[in-house]
């Protein structure tokens, strides 16, 4: 029972504990391009671009950008990140999937992966790719 | 003069009892299998899905709607002299359905679609092909059917469902062969019957480790 519901899990900290397994670094919500190229490559940073919600749901559209030293890595593991918010849902200690940012009930793709930054440049490569995802809140708010 | 009441303090919505069908199947058997008598058991205070009785098979992939479980009731009012709401109303019809749209081409959704049993669609033993004679004369193909969804909460897994021990496919969707981006698929609804065995038409199901925890939020002592 509630009067006053429970805040929504931050959507861009849960998506990243979803993908933790795929990379060592992993980002949610701002990280320079600096503080990413100082630590561990590949890296994924995950970052909220918008969306709305209801009394249940969260929706919210995301950004996963992947950054490595070439464009095929880059690629590679944008890809993999792609099949696996796919793959959900995702749950708090749920038995198949874990994320202890709560409920993540189905994932679509907004825009693809494809690669930001020019291949032939001798940069971090960067590959984006934009989601949308349901989330509802974690048995622990509200109610 | 009673104390001042306010909506807050008989308020008693609960959004953690918001179920969803994140995931689900629609499983099969011919009417000679068990019925499915339990969801779940518990074995060390840790509660889990059931296997299936023997015979049930899964139709696969169901398209994004799932499946539609309907219920269409006819009504019957009794009018009263100088009376503009009815003084009664008696249900005189229940039809209880089921639509699902077989994404999948595998031995259970050809089975249902063409209306022939699962057990006799043998492929051929040098080439694999499969055949399946039409009957001008259409039969009826009778099943036991459990339509299975499953949410989740941080406690686990919680399964809903509803148990159709005897129904028929009584109505057929389009077999669409084109090249649009729609994939060949199974479209049938069925419509469940009493099984004279069991007694009854539909049974609804619902337990799994999510749902225990939440039985005193949904209105059961514990």
């Amino acid at each position: 029972m509630s009067a006053q519901l429970g805040v929504f899990s931050d959507p861009a900290a849960a998506v990243a504990d979803v993908l933790a397994g795929l990379v060592q670094a992993i980002y949610s919500g701002p990280k320079s391009l600096a503080g990413i190229q100082a630590g561990v490559m590949p890296a994924v940073r995950v970052s909220r671009t918008g969306g709305s919600d209801d009394l249940v749901n969260d929706t919210a559209s995301l950004k996963v950008d992947v950054f490595a030293p070439d464009a095929a890595t880059a690629l590679s593991v944008a890809r993999q990140c792609q099949q696996v918010l796919l793959s959900g849902p995702f749950v708090t200690g749920g038995p198949s999937f874990a994320t202890e940012d709560g409920c993540i009930d189905r994932a679509s793709t907004l825009s693809a992966p494809q690669l930001a930054t020019d291949p032939d440049a001798a940069v971090t490569q960067c590959v984006t790719a934009s989601y949308r995802i349901w989330m509802r809140r974690p048995s622990s708010q509200g109610g | 003069m009673t104390g001042t009441l306010t909506y807050a303090s008989v308020d008693g919505r609960n959004e953690q009892n918001v179920r969803k069908a994140l995931r689900g199947s629609m499983f099969g058997a011919s009417t000679s299998a068990d019925a499915v008598t339990a969801l779940t058991t518990a074995s060390d205070e840790v509660v889990s899905l059931n296997a299936l009785p023997t015979g049930y098979s899964d139709f696969g992939q169901l398209s994004d709607a799932g499946i539609i479980l309907g219920s269409a009731t006819t009504t019957q009012n009794v009018q009263g002299w100088g009376r503009t709401v009815p003084v009664r109303a008696d249900i005189t019809q229940d039809t209880r359905t089921m639509q699902l749209v077989g994404l999948e081409t595998n031995k259970m959704t050809l089975a249902m679609y063409f209306q022939t049993d699962p057990s006799t669609i043998t492929p051929n033993e040098t080439t694999g092909e499969v055949q399946i004679v039409e009957p001008d004369t259409p039969t009826v193909l009778y099943w036991r059917m459990l339509a299975l969804a499953v949410d989740q909460n941080d406690a686990g897994e919680i399964y809903l469902a509803r148990f159709f021990p005897y129904c028929s496919v009584t109505k057929f969707g389009n077999m669409m062969f084109d090249s649009d981006k729609d994939v060949i698929s199974y479209d049938a609804t069925l419509t469940a019957y009493e099984d004279s065995t069991l007694g009854y038409s539909s049974m609804f199901l619902a337990g799994g480790p999510g749902w225990q925890p939440q039985l005193a939020a949904m209105g059961w002592t514990t």
